[in-house]
């Protein structure tokens, strides 16, 4: 056997007994996770990558090598302002939502290298927790440049920081998944659900746009990340294993929620992308396809390997896979100045994608799509507000997404009474997962409270300005509203 | 006093905030709403209020129609001989 496999196990495998406080203390079941089990219970935690700290530098470095070169050859100015319009949107929408989640990620994990119940565990979140400080960096690196060219991108990396919409969705879900979950939680929402069933679509379905638009950083990074996921990913499912065996129902919970989290998440960041932003001849596949490929299939079959039932709300995704980021999207357009970033309108060809793509939910977008097109084509180009809403929109007091959940005939907004406050839901499981943990959600205040209790004003403009926008940086129609089919003659 | 609502349009994407007055009518209401998802969808003159599972007289006041502050409404296109 070689020297390195010898020690290597040896080395990661470094738990101790304690003499001077209890293990309990050591390893508090708020941080540690629930079912609390003891150390002998974990010590046959295993999982496939067993990389060495020497091991895990060097690839690193090798990553990081390649990576600057890429960018110094094609990550300039020049280069990435010759990119499609609406795949420019792409990368803002990314820029700004995934470096400080990367860094929440990285408190998630140095909470598992602390409070994971095996050492080998520890150790390999210790090196997850460097990977995702490598993800909060290299979008900042490669958009570094670019911040002084587009008041857009420079507002990336304002988004967290602010009260925008999406900023407060986004902090919701991180904080929880990423900053307040223990390390069961943290391992089995962000390694087994968001990461090994739901980034395939990022690091599959988007890297292949990417090429196929020409954007070979964009391109690049998402391949260099997506090798760091594949490692530390892993840890979920020995997590998972574990708990099944000990509390199957508290593991079924879990996935049940990170699921259906994860699920509004990517329709939102994936969906937009992969149906509307990216251009016509680089879509490989529609978003609902990726979907069925790499979450339908492929994390269906992780859960059968591991005993476990589809998540409850299976049912609920499917039924909203093929609607549910059309309908934000539609939403969200005529609302585009709440963003930082700009909104393509789907012209005939994309409609006619669409029309093929989602033949069971279209012909009730279509309408919809319509009324806008007509709107521009009356207004004429550069008139963005004929096509933008003035009215404050609702949210969800779960996901803190704009209530876009059912179809055009029926939006499925559910509300309850609790301790003498009314809560929205756009859906049933998001009303469950609330009302599972009210004492995690219930003191959260999302834009409509905000604007209820006087915080937030409750006039669309001011309130752009509240979400920290302004005219320089928020987000419009991507031409203007100046496109060849609004003017071609017959095409009313 | 002014009255926040959950607004609905058919055939609409999403929900909307509404701050309508107690004393305005159910018709001002189903107005005002279309109004508001009317970059998304048009429908037309005649319209209906949909509250609690009621479809609601236009000439009521909000008070007397029994919305109360953070209720769902829904706002629908009348059809001939609905």
């Amino acid at each position: 056997m070689p020297l390195r496999d010898e020690w290597c196990d040896l080395a990661r495998k470094l738990d101790w007994s304690f003499s001077y406080a209890e293990e309990r203390q050591v390893f508090p079941e708020a941080l540690s996770g629930t079912p609390w089990l003891s150390a002998h219970e974990w010590r046959d935690w295993d999982e496939p990558f067993r990389s060495t700290f020497a091991e895990y530098v060097a690839t690193q470095q090798k990553k990081e090598v390649s990576f600057q070169a890429i960018a110094e050859a094609v990550g300039r100015v020049e280069d990435v302002a010759k990119l499609d319009p609406g795949w420019l949107s792409v990368v803002k929408l990314h820029m700004a939502t995934l470096p400080l989640a990367e860094f929440a990620a990285v408190v998630g994990n140095l909470r598992a290298a602390r409070f994971g119940r095996d050492s080998a565990w520890r150790m390999t979140s210790l090196l997850g927790a460097l990977d995702e400080l490598r993800h909060t960096q290299l979008p900042l690196r490669a958009m570094h440049d670019l911040v002084r060219w587009d008041e857009q991108f420079e507002w990336t990396h304002r988004l967290f920081h602010s009260n925008d919409w999406v900023a407060i969705a986004g902090r919701h879900l991180v904080d929880e998944l990423l900053l307040g979950s223990d390390a069961i939680e943290f391992a089995i929402g962000t390694h087994f659900v968001f990461e090994t069933g739901f980034t395939n679509l990022q690091f599959i379905g988007l890297t292949a746009m990417a090429k196929d638009v020409g954007d070979r950083l964009f391109e690049q990074m998402l391949q260099s990340i997506q090798t760091d996921e594949a490692r530390h990913a892993q840890i979920g499912h020995p997590v998972l294993k574990k708990l099944i065996a000990r509390d199957p129902v508290r593991a079924q919970q879990l996935v049940d929620k990170w699921f259906w989290r994860s699920f509004r998440f990517f329709a939102v960041v994936t969906g937009f992308a992969m149906d509307y932003l990216t251009p016509l001849h680089a879509r490989r596949a529609s978003f609902k396809e990726f979907v069925e490929e790499w979450v339908v299939d492929q994390f269906q079959s992780s859960l059968d390997e591991l005993g476990l039932q589809r998540p409850r709300y299976w049912q609920a995704f499917l039924d909203a896979l093929p609607i549910y980021h059309h309908m934000l999207y539609a939403s969200a357009y005529t609302y585009r100045a709440t963003t930082w970033f700009d909104f393509v309108l789907p012209g005939p060809p994309e409609v006619a994608w669409l029309a093929e793509k989602y033949p069971e939910t279209w012909p009730q977008l279509a309408p919809i799509w319509q009324n806008i097109t007509e709107r521009w084509r009356a207004a004429g180009p550069g008139v963005e507000w004929f096509t933008h809403g003035t009215t404050p929109v609702s949210f969800c007091n779960l996901c803190q997404l704009v209530l876009c959940g059912g179809t055009p005939s029926h939006n499925s907004a559910v509300f309850v009474e609790r301790a003498g406050r009314r809560h929205v839901f756009c859906s049933e499981p998001c009303r469950e997962l609330f009302e599972n943990e009210p004492e995690r959600y219930a003191q959260h205040r999302g834009v409509v409270e905000r604007i209820l209790a006087g915080e937030a004003p409750a006039n669309l403009l001011e309130l752009l300005r509240y979400f920290g926008l302004s005219e320089a940086n928020w987000g419009r129609d991507v031409v203007g509203g100046d496109y060849d089919f609004l003017r071609a003659e017959g095409s009313r | 006093m002014a009255l926040p609502l959950y607004g609905f349009a058919q055939g609409d994407t999403l929900g909307l905030i509404v701050l309508a007055g107690e004393s305005e009518s159910v018709s001002d209401l189903a107005q005002r709403l279309a109004r508001a998802a009317a970059p998304r969808v048009a429908l037309g003159e005649r319209l209906r209020v949909l509250h609690r599972g009621s479809l609601l007289r236009g000439d009521l006041t909000l008070t007397e129609a029994g919305i109360r502050a953070l209720d769902r409404v829904d706002v629908l296109a009348e059809v001939d001989g609905g």
